[in-house]
């Protein structure tokens, strides 16, 4: 899948999905995913287990994450080109999203 | 106690819950065996267990060591179906814990039933066929035939109709 064609299928992001390209910005595997997005959520978000293996998978399978490791059973993921491309791209979609509710907020829109 | 899958509960969320009742009543899954028809109760203690049923088709490694890493117990693998369980104590635990992810699941056992309706119809098609040669079904037969496509349409009408309920939900 190339990166234009991933940005129209992933974009609006859900956040588990936001979440575990996130945290696939440094090698991790499924359950490492769960805790560390469980940490910087300050547990609102506590990714299931078979979400966490589905999502896996289908990122996988779109190259916006690639394997990096196995170890005990354990596969390794991180973050591909592909899948950098769209977290920046969401990730100035989200930051409009906030500036247009700020202005709002301050009664300038 | 011994009790047989229950048809009438049979799509995954409901025979979660079908378990997780009994294990509250103090009933205490054992074993599930004959690839998920027979289930195995004593009766101990009541306890808060959440079970989950998934589909994959194969056996998968790093499937496993996901769930087992986030505490769930196998109580069962057979013909591609996984039976997971896990204790807790205030807030019921998800498996799947967004819409996308169980409508993935849900479509997962779609496929498998689409796919053993292929024997059952040239079973259907090869008892018309002795019916129409003049031979009789008995009674049995029939019976078999009606309850089994009762069941089949009560599975398939009811996953598309949770995948129905899911997508309305979607949350971005």
């Amino acid at each position: 899948m190339d990166t234009q064609k991933a940005i129209y299928r992933y974009l609006p992001m859900t956040e588990t999905m936001y979440y575990i390209l996130l945290s696939l910005t440094e090698p991790r595997h499924g359950y490492g995913v769960i805790l560390y997005v469980e940490k910087i959520t300050n547990g609102r978000i506590r990714i299931g287990a078979g979400t966490i293996y589905t999502s896996l998978s289908r990122l996988e399978k779109d190259g916006l994450i690639k394997p990096y490791a196995e170890e005990d059973r354990r596969k390794f993921f991180a973050i591909s080109e592909i899948g950098l491309a769209v977290i920046k791209t969401e990730i100035s979609r989200l930051k409009e999203l906030y500036e247009n509710g700020k202005k709002f907020e301050e009664g300038s829109i | 106690m011994i009790k047989l899958f229950p048809i009438t509960n049979s799509l995954p969320q409901n025979y979660e819950k079908w378990l997780e009742n009994y294990e509250l009543k103090g009933w205490n899954l054992k074993a599930i065996l004959l690839g998920g028809w027979i289930h195995y109760f004593a009766k101990e203690e009541s306890r808060k267990i959440r079970y989950c049923y998934d589909y994959h088709g194969k056996k998968k490694k790093d499937y496993e060591t996901i769930f087992i890493d986030a505490g769930w117990e196998l109580v069962n693998y057979s013909l591609g179906a996984y039976t997971w369980r896990i204790k807790y104590d205030k807030e019921r635990p998800e498996a799947f814990s967004d819409n996308i992810s169980i409508i993935g699941r849900n479509n997962r056992l779609l496929a498998l039933i689409l796919v053993c309706l292929i024997p059952y119809l040239i079973t259907i098609i090869l008892a018309a066929k002795v019916y129409i040669e003049g031979k009789s079904l008995g009674f049995v037969g029939p019976l078999i035939i009606i309850a089994t496509f009762l069941l089949y349409v009560s599975l398939i009408g009811g996953l598309i109709n949770s995948n129905r309920k899911n997508r309305k939900t979607i949350k971005m």
